[in-house]
């Protein structure tokens, strides 16, 4: 089979990476493959883009119409019985109506995403037109994000030294596999709640986790990454929780391995099984601080 | 019949089957005749599956029908013929693992410029929410069709990012 790229990930690798990606793989397969990309960083650099380009596409959901009405409606005309446009003639007045209010809505959506700072965002595309903050951080001006602000002044804050504390159960094994120990909890801004991690060379990772409490039905959003050299950011949303990771001086292998590995045992808040642990103690990279 | 229940299940899933309409039409005008029409021809429906997976599979796939049916009758049906003659309207030499830090607009216009097939796959999965198995069973293919064109969509999306015609405009601040 021939080799494709610079990674030497070969064709069928590709679509293996892809259904792990996607969630396709079998427990085994995927804790296999965790551990390979834990000690191959052209490969977790591979996977973390495709983690990038699901979370791109998904992005591209857009606010949809409401429904109409359960009114008896007027009945369908036969298949090639009337033009599009008549058949639309056939409709309520009120699918007219919500025409245009569907097109004034797109009409918004539009215009918020073509005014949208060219900075980072939750990912919600429900856009939230009321202006936050603008602060300058003398290059382009950006929006306050409520993460970062307590990540930082955490770091800021802390001493070597400080006592471990008990860390939910769902996560003490893999971030115990990680070399990482929890220092710090506490509820963050925004709602969420802010778990300080340190290891032993001074390793500092936050993970918050918020209740999403919209109205609608809590959606899931595919584990997105930005591997910035400054910022390292993973986020996602499963079982009506929204996560985000964060962390400054630590090795992109490293991060993405503990990010797939709390993006998989969040699903179902299960014990990571023993191979995902292996491949995390696998990752353990000194960090740059 | 249509009825409450399936309206409830709908609203749950609207969201991501005007993604789908979304994904699948080139400009928002033509998405919301799509997604208004497979709704309404769905509330119009006479036997309707009445389990919530089912019933999901079936409004894609009415939704996807209809969408075909209007290429057609627009004779731009070329994607679907070298679909059926097997070929890859984005068949390019795969590149490199490198990184790309994405934006909301930029993938939009990449997504765009993809081939129909390409979208349609990436839209079932991505979008509409659905398992390997139940998109092959939307597309009427094996799944090792859908692995293999999942894989093949996603690095024709990687290279319309990075080969300078779509702009990635900067994610974070700073950031040129």
């Amino acid at each position: 089979m021939s080799r494709a790229g610079g990674t030497g990930v070969r064709p069928d690798d590709e679509a293996m990476l892809n259904a792990y990606v996607d969630g396709e793989l079998g427990a085994d397969e995927a804790a296999a493959l965790a551990l390979r990309a834990a000690g191959e960083p052209a490969l977790a650099a591979r996977i973390a883009a495709l983690h990038q380009m699901k979370a791109g596409v998904v992005m591209l959901q857009g606010e949809a119409p409401p429904l109409p009405p359960m009114a008896k409606l007027p009945p369908m005309p036969a298949p090639g019985s009337a033009p599009r446009r008549h058949r639309r003639g056939l409709m309520a007045a009120g699918a007219l109506a919500l025409v245009s209010a569907v097109a004034a809505a797109v009409a918004v959506l539009t215009l918020v995403l073509l005014e949208r700072p060219a900075s980072h965002q939750p990912d919600d595309l429900a856009v939230q037109p009321a202006a936050a903050p603008v602060v300058a951080f003398g290059t382009a001006a950006s929006v306050i994000d409520p993460a970062l602000v307590s990540h930082d002044a955490w770091v800021a804050a802390y001493r070597p030294g400080a006592a471990s504390l008990d860390a939910p159960s769902w996560l003490e094994a893999p971030m115990q596999a990680a070399g990482l120990r929890l220092v710090h909890l506490e509820p963050g801004r925004a709602g969420a709640l802010h778990h300080g991690f340190t290891g032993s060379n001074d390793c500092r990772l936050s993970l918050f986790e918020t209740a999403i409490t919209t109205t609608g039905p809590a959606e899931e959003r595919a584990l997105r990454l930005s591997l910035e050299p400054s910022l390292l950011r993973a986020e996602w949303r499963v079982q009506g929780r929204a996560y985000e990771m964060l962390a400054r001086d630590m090795s992109r292998t490293r991060f993405i391995a503990i990010a797939t590995a709390l993006h998989d045992v969040s699903r179902e808040r299960r014990v990571a099984g023993e191979r995902l642990l292996a491949g995390l103690e696998a990752s353990r990279l000194p960090c740059t601080a | 019949m249509f009825g409450e229940m399936h309206h409830a299940w709908l609203n749950a899933f609207r969201r991501n089957l005007f993604g789908y309409a979304c994904a699948l039409c080139s400009d928002t005008a033509s998405a919301e005749d799509l997604y208004q029409d497979a709704v309404l021809r769905a509330m119009s429906a006479h036997s309707v599956p009445d389990e919530p997976r089912r019933f999901r599979v079936w409004m894609f796939r009415l939704t996807r029908n209809l969408w075909i049916d209007l290429l057609r009758s627009r004779r731009h049906h070329d994607a679907w013929a070298d679909e059926a003659a097997g070929v890859d309207c984005d068949d390019r030499v795969l590149t490199g693992g490198e990184e790309i830090t994405v934006n909301r607009l930029a993938v939009r216009q990449a997504f765009l410029a993809l081939s129909k097939p390409h979208r349609d796959v990436l839209a079932l999965v991505d979008i509409g929410g659905f398992s390997y198995d139940e998109t092959a069973e939307l597309l009427d293919v094996p799944r090792g069709t859908v692995m293999s064109r999942i894989s093949r969509a996603r690095a024709a999306l990687a290279r319309e990012l990075s080969d300078g015609q779509v702009v990635a405009l900067p994610l974070n601040r700073g950031r040129a």
